[in-house]
């Protein structure tokens, strides 16, 4: 079934036709809501609030973009809407603890490496995850993140240095990346910043 | 991975990594996300609940309930306790009566004819008067009461004129309301006032005696030896009383004793009979006519099931009615050969509109004269039907008990598979449309059932299954009449 004439029947609101919808972009949505979420249950109720919001808004997406892009948006907007709705979204930590923090082998995941990249990132800080989500993969400016998140941009620019940091951290000791260039990466980046 | 990790690759890297993570949600998002949307699609399965919800009340409340009708005990005392009027007439209450003795009261008929019909009908009031009397003058009484019926009307104006003795008695079974109406137990204080309006009539019956001693004078010696006799203490009246609530349980009882539900299969054998369904001669050409006949259908019987579950209700004590649901397998063989290409050959189907057979090619690879390989063609149908019979008990009195039975059963084809004889007799062609949706068998059987000593049922014998319809629609030009015999095995429970 074309994009089309799925847009077309989830207009009218055919069950076939959002059910088709929802199959051909649920599993990467939920990838993404699995990435906010604290678990898989939650991300699966954040991937339901958000196909609700893709179904009844259905009719002001105009297709100038992709409709995945589309529907990713809403499904990133509904997760930060529920984080903030849950009031888990203050949880952060400084600098020094991010430093310090030990990333103990068996949390990391290692069948694959797309897998072990989500599950490294799974493994930040609320605050700090939700701010790399938002910069690194979504492509929100920290401007954004600020409206979004209730933050000043200074705040989110400075959450993702730290975010970043400590992801590289958990990285080195899953040996997902090599020691000697991510410190030079880290240097540059912090001499960036 | 590490080629990645440059400090303007750094957000690339992620996102790629991130964009490849994927994971299957559950179907319960799905589900979720469907009833969300469609609100109103959930209806069915909400009725559905409403519907199920709705029949174990009421299952609860007949099993706790005498059909939503008051007791007559309840009624007559009732009645009894308030004195109010009926639209029928006037009566006063019993209960005063005895209390005030001397008052002019007045019984309608209304109020006899009840106990009177209570007294012939269910053998309660009969019981109690049979118990207070403890002697065979219970049945004496029992006439009394329903002549009083004829006489209450000529007997008004006198009842007033009560003298000693009959006080004497009335005080007696005042003596007997009190001993009933003081019995702790809800229900046998129910029953005792039946009892005590019992009492009350007889008294009537006693005043009347005495008004018209010429018309009614034995009546009054049988009822005042039912009085005089009564040498029963108040403890075995109240045990009598307790042993009447216990077997007089009201309809209740008796629905569920009528009730039972039924499962059984039935394995077997189905076959058809096959004939012509052609009104018109078909100008079939010469060559088609030449052999029709040298081409035999060779078919064999094939298994059969049956599955069904059934509610039963004894409405006689040799004679119960059942309904159910019953879900059909039929099938049968066909012996034929398959060809190496298919073959043109032609059914014959009825022209719906004008009754007029005509030929409509098909092709097939099915022959049914000799070709390259052997086979075995099975035609079969599955049904749901919904099978309403009668079962009549031939013989057998406690645990084993032999019935006949018969069914007539309205029945829906959901499906099946057909091979159609051609016109010629020579192929079999692939056709399920011809298939009827809608059908109707009937069903003789005979059993013999054994009850075990947990209440089960059990119930095992022979049966035959008619198809009366044939199994296509009127346009395919062979009628086809299945049959099936079979072995039931059922078992039965009761509520």
């Amino acid at each position: 079934m074309t994009e089309e004439l799925l847009l077309a029947g989830c207009l009218k609101n055919e069950a076939a036709s959002q059910e088709a919808l929802y199959n051909r972009f649920s599993p990467r949505m939920l990838g993404v809501c699995y990435r906010f979420a604290k678990n898989r249950e939650d991300a699966e109720d954040m991937l339901q609030e958000g196909f609700i919001k893709v179904f009844t808004q259905i009719h002001q997406y105009r297709s100038e973009g992709a409709l995945e892009g589309w529907i990713r948006r809403i499904v990133v907007h509904t997760c930060i809407n529920i984080l903030k709705k849950n009031k888990k979204f203050s949880d952060s930590v400084d600098i020094n603890y991010a430093n310090g923090v030990h990333v103990r082998e068996e949390m990391i995941p290692s069948i694959m490496q797309a897998k072990q990249v989500v599950e490294s990132i799974r493994l930040l800080p609320l605050g700090y995850r939700t701010v790399l989500n938002l910069y690194a993969i979504e492509g929100f400016s920290h401007k954004e993140i600020g409206v979004l998140l209730d933050i000043e941009e200074s705040t989110s620019r400075s959450q993702y240095t730290r975010a970043k940091a400590m992801l590289e951290d958990i990285l080195l000791k899953k040996k997902i990346i090599q020691k000697s260039k991510p410190k030079i990466a880290i240097a540059s980046a912090s001499a960036i910043l | 991975m590490e080629n990645n990790f440059y400090r303007d690759d750094f957000e690339q890297m992620l996102r790629e990594k991130a964009d490849e993570f994927k994971l299957q949600p559950s179907r319960r998002v799905w589900r979720s996300l469907y009833n969300s949307m469609h609100p109103s699609r959930k209806w069915p399965s909400v009725i559905i609940s409403l519907l199920l919800i709705t029949s174990l009340v009421s299952i609860g409340y007949l099993n706790t309930n005498n059909d939503g009708k008051e007791p007559v005990k309840n009624q007559l005392t009732d009645k009894g306790r308030s004195g109010v009027a009926s639209n029928n007439g006037t009566y006063t209450a019993t209960q005063s009566f005895i209390q005030n003795p001397s008052a002019n009261t007045l019984i309608t008929n209304n109020t006899i004819s009840n106990t009177a019909n209570n007294l012939n009908n269910h053998s309660t009031l009969l019981t109690s008067v049979s118990n207070i009397a403890g002697n065979k003058t219970a049945n004496q009484t029992n006439n009394v009461a329903i002549k009083l019926n004829r006489d209450l009307l000529l007997t008004e104006n006198s009842l007033a004129t009560n003298n000693q003795n009959t006080n004497t008695r009335k005080s007696e079974l005042s003596t007997k309301e009190t001993i009933f109406t003081t019995t702790p137990d809800e229900n046998n204080s129910t029953i005792s006032k039946e009892v005590v309006s019992t009492v009350s009539q007889i008294k009537a019956l006693a005043e009347l005696k005495e008004t018209k001693q010429s018309q009614v004078i034995s009546l009054t010696e049988s009822n005042t030896t039912a009085v005089n006799t009564k040498n029963i203490t108040a403890q075995n009246d109240k045990a009598w009383i307790e042993n009447f609530s216990f077997y007089n349980k009201t309809n209740r009882k008796k629905w569920k004793e009528r009730m039972a539900y039924e499962y059984y299969v039935t394995p077997g054998i189905s076959y058809r009979i096959l004939k012509s369904n052609v009104k018109y001669n078909l100008p079939l050409t010469a060559a088609q006519n030449a052999n029709i006949e040298q081409y035999a259908i060779n078919q064999i019987p094939a298994l059969s099931a049956e599955i069904g579950a059934a509610m039963i209700y004894s409405f006689a004590k040799k004679l119960r009615v059942k309904a159910g649901i019953q879900f059909n397998y039929t099938s049968y063989g066909i012996k034929a050969y398959e060809t190496n290409h298919p073959i043109l050959t032609t059914l014959t189907l009825n022209d719906l509109n004008t009754g007029y057979p005509y030929l409509e090619s098909r092709n097939t690879s099915i022959a049914n004269v000799s070709s390259v390989g052997g086979t075995t063609l099975h035609n079969k149908t599955y049904q749901v039907s919904l099978p309403v019979g009668i079962e009549f008990k031939l013989a057998g009195k406690e645990r084993f008990q032999w019935y006949a039975g018969a069914t007539v059963q309205p029945t829906y084809i959901i499906g099946g598979k057909s091979y159609l004889l051609s016109s010629d007799n020579k192929n079999y062609v692939a056709d399920n449309s011809m298939i009827r949706k809608w059908s109707f068998n009937t069903g003789l059987e005979t059993f013999f059932s054994f009850k075990t000593t947990h209440g089960t049922t059990l119930q095992i014998g022979p049966q035959v299954r008619f198809q009366v319809p044939s199994t296509y629609g009127k346009k395919y030009s062979m009628d086809e009449k299945l049959f099936s015999a079979g072995l039931k095995f059922g078992v039965i429970r009761s509520f």
